[in-house]
């Protein structure tokens, strides 16, 4: 899961290096559009549709933020 | 309409239309310290139609349409309705993405009566070549609030309020405290020039860049852009929205080490009004 998170986070923002451990928010790689691109590609390649509650940037500040966000809208 | 007076009225609204799963679509996008400015001055509003949400941004005379949707199908007729209801306001748009993602639903909405107002392109610079030199001059400063409100003024007057998202007084002061606004000033403290920026970990913003009419050909656009520059040295990229059709502009921007974005923003107006 890790691997494609970072796959389609760096499709999205390829000048960046998302395996890096830095919040990828306060280091200003994505912004509200970014998150906006991501909960679609998120929900297409894990089949899921995250809960608009959940769509804040600070839920995709790290890999293992965005992991957690599937596991609890159902992606395995 | 009802107000939004909250940050999770929008979530939920979000979560209504994605709980349908057909899709999510929006031009919609969280800038949440935006939209709780938004909220506390009592600026935005929305309407629940059949698979979309609409929120309304109120500007100057005109208002920011907002919407969140399961698709353009479901959009078209839902904005049927919506514009039937509110047939005297002047609604704004902005499209946002690249053109084959934008296109079909631009040709929707022209032909629901809306017509291109103009396109704005993002032009980005990644890993800076240029030197970044600190452009210590007397004539360059801060803005302090006083000259803050002078730069609103001049927002106002010189720039396009459907096309470039004016900020609110609030914003300017905002980035007056943050030392987000450089002045180049003469002798007498009259501004000749602006350049207000954002900076956020690896990116920098350039959001206003100005020169006073009467003081162009001075090398003041060039020293403002080298002291942005010099403020967003640590960054990696730097980002910028610009007139599409303005090329001497983009030119100029390219002299700088600027590169077109595939990425758009078609500003779309219900009533035929022409950008000058």
């Amino acid at each position: 899961m890790n691997e494609k998170i970072i796959s389609i986070l760096t499709e999205l923002r390829p000048e960046f290096d998302f395996t890096e451990p830095v919040n990828f928010i306060e280091s200003g790689m994505l912004d509200s559009f970014d998150v906006f691109n991501l909960v679609t590609s998120l929900d297409k390649e894990f089949g899921i549709s995250i809960d608009g509650m959940d769509v804040l940037a600070e839920n995709f500040s790290s890999v293992e933020k965005i992991v957690s966000l599937l596991h609890k809208n159902g992606a395995y | 309409m009802k107000s939004v007076s909250s940050r999770d009225i929008i979530l939920g609204l979000i979560q209504k239309i994605k709980q349908y799963r057909k899709g999510y679509y929006t031009n919609f996008f969280l800038d949440i310290p935006k939209i709780q400015l938004w909220i506390s001055l009592q600026l935005i509003e929305y309407e629940e139609m059949e698979e979309t949400v609409f929120l309304l941004r109120k500007n100057s005379g005109f208002i920011n349409l907002f919407f969140i949707t399961t698709g353009i199908s479901e959009f078209s007729g839902d904005i049927d309705h919506f514009l039937k209801k509110y047939p005297d306001k002047i609604f704004v748009i902005d499209l946002v993405g690249s053109f084959s993602q934008m296109s079909d639903i631009q040709n929707m909405l022209q032909d629901r009566g809306f017509y291109n107002y103009t396109t704005l392109v993002r032009m980005n610079k990644i890993n800076s070549d240029h030197t970044n030199d600190d452009c210590k001059l007397k004539s360059l400063s801060y803005a302090d609030k006083l000259k803050g409100f002078q730069v609103f003024t001049m927002l106002r007057d010189y720039f396009d309020p459907y096309a470039e998202q004016l900020p609110l007084i609030e914003e300017i002061y905002k980035w007056t405290g943050d030392s987000r606004i450089i002045t180049y000033s003469d002798d007498l403290q009259t501004i000749q020039g602006f350049l207000i920026f954002d900076l956020t970990g690896q990116t920098s913003y350039l959001r206003y860049w100005f020169v006073h009419p009467e003081h162009r050909e001075k090398k003041i656009g060039s020293t403002l852009i080298r002291s942005f520059f010099y403020e967003s040295r640590d960054t990696k990229r730097k980002l910028f929205w610009v007139i599409e059709s303005n090329e001497n502009a983009i030119k100029r921007y390219e002299h700088y080490g600027f590169k077109r974005e595939e990425l758009f923003d078609y500003v779309m107006i219900n009533k035929n009004i022409k950008y000058e």
